[in-house]
């Protein structure tokens, strides 16, 4: 009897100790560059109303691993002109049955940047969105890219081919300009995107330099961020091209650590892995 | 792959999991089988910690009594970070358990389902890690969406 009762009273003290372990546990020294788990896991529920015309922080994407919802991909099929299926038909996308020694998307192959929209339609990891009095920027993970929106009422650009002094040249990210469109609701216009070596989206649709591209980043609550995306392109498409919805929730503690593309690096991985690992027929 | 302990993976509702999960995906896993194989005394001879995706070279000898060095594909840094991966994680000289799922044109490459140490410890792929094989998640922190 006095061993049960011996044995009793140990099991109690040490359940009481356990919460007690498990706080000194938590207790131990963290670095503040470390990177721990639970700073990439997206907020539970909306977290309380969206604060009025304020999408700054940081943000988790779907593929951050951070539990949140996937994106509503581009529609499909694209409607294409003519000219719009002739370039598309030149694209081999990487994806079921078509390996990375097969695609010949010009970013797995030679670390060619994904540009605008592609860049906010893939690779969704993780966003930081930064704003200054005349400009939004918005911070991509994926490629450490940095998106730059003027919100000082100027127009897009308009010329982008031919000569003259008034011709701007082409960038990965375009040229764009926002503003709100309500207390939640920020839109986005984007043109002028290099169009030689970039795709719209990761399978394959095309884009001229001449698109205009317009995003609505609408916050619904304190954690929820849509970003809807269309895409006006007539020599391309035959109509306006619903480009998705990509959903982000706010994450406030997680860290942007470095997710470049070093071109040396991806010619080693495609010398050394892809290629051999071929396209998944058998020898 | 002859020669090899040959460990049938569960190709199960867990592919379809995977394929419809992109969660760290940089691309598909076309190229691999859907079943794993298990590498015993296998020795790292390199690790790169690199992106898109770091690679694991290790030598094994085969049933001929062959040494043939094979690299093995996971996720980029940033992810594996996550989930206890280091730098260091690996060294050469390492004798580890590893299980891959290897491409199927029969070179020696394949994608990570898990390494296993000495001591029992285990480093797992993100993507392709689960332990039910048949090239499910490796899911710790309750990540999946």
């Amino acid at each position: 009897m006095r061993v049960t009762c011996t044995g009793i009273i140990a099991g109690v003290a040490g359940l009481l100790l356990l919460p007690a372990l498990a706080g000194a546990q938590s207790d131990a020294p963290r670095s503040p560059w470390k990177y721990y788990p639970e700073e990439a896991r997206a907020n539970e529920g909306p977290g309380g109303p969206a604060p009025v015309r304020d999408l700054t922080g940081t943000w988790l994407g779907e593929s951050s691993g951070g539990g949140v919802p996937r994106l509503v991909r581009p529609e499909s099929p694209p409607p294409l002109t003519p000219l719009g299926q002739q370039v598309f038909e030149q694209r081999i996308v990487e994806g079921p049955g078509v390996s990375v020694a097969d695609t010949n998307d010009p970013h797995y192959r030679y670390c060619d940047p994904f540009g605008f929209p592609r860049n906010m339609n893939d690779q969704i990891r993780s966003m930081t969105i930064a704003t200054i009095p005349d400009r939004t920027f918005v911070l991509l993970k994926f490629m450490n890219i940095w998106r730059e929106i003027w919100t000082d009422g100027r127009d897009l650009p308009t010329r982008f081919t031919g000569r003259g002094a008034d011709v701007h040249d082409p960038t990965y990210n375009g040229y764009s300009v926002g503003y709100w469109e309500d207390d939640y609701t920020f839109v986005v216009q984007t043109t002028g995107m290099a169009a030689d070596t970039t795709w719209a989206t990761e399978q394959g649709y095309p884009h001229s330099v001449d698109a205009v591209v317009t995003e609505r980043f609408h916050r619904s609550s304190k954690n929820d961020l849509t970003v809807t995306t269309t895409m006006v392109d007539p020599r391309l498409y035959t109509r306006p091209v619903q480009m998705g919805e990509v959903y982000f929730r706010w994450s406030p503690r997680q860290t942007f650590f470095d997710f470049s593309c070093v071109p040396s690096t991806v010619q080693q991985y495609l010398e050394e892995m892809a290629d051999p690992a071929g396209t998944g027929a058998a020898p | 792959m002859k020669g090899y302990l040959l460990v049938a993976g569960v190709l199960s509702l867990g592919l379809l999991t995977a394929l419809g999960s992109p969660t760290f995906a940089h691309h598909s896993n076309a190229a691999y089988a859907d079943e794993f194989t298990e590498f015993t005394q296998a020795t790292v001879t390199r690790f790169a910690w690199a992106n898109p995706h770091s690679l694991i070279f290790f030598d094994a000898t085969d049933a001929e009594g062959n040494v043939v060095n094979w690299v093995v594909e996971t996720a980029a840094p940033q992810a594996l970070r996550l989930i206890g991966w280091t730098k260091t994680s690996l060294m050469p000289g390492d004798v580890i358990t590893i299980r891959a799922y290897l491409a199927r044109n029969g070179n020696p490459a394949g994608r990570l389902n898990k390494i296993t140490f000495a001591d029992g410890t285990e480093l797992h792929d993100t993507q392709l890690g689960g332990d039910e094989g048949g090239k499910t998640r490796y899911d710790p922190h309750g990540f999946r969406n």
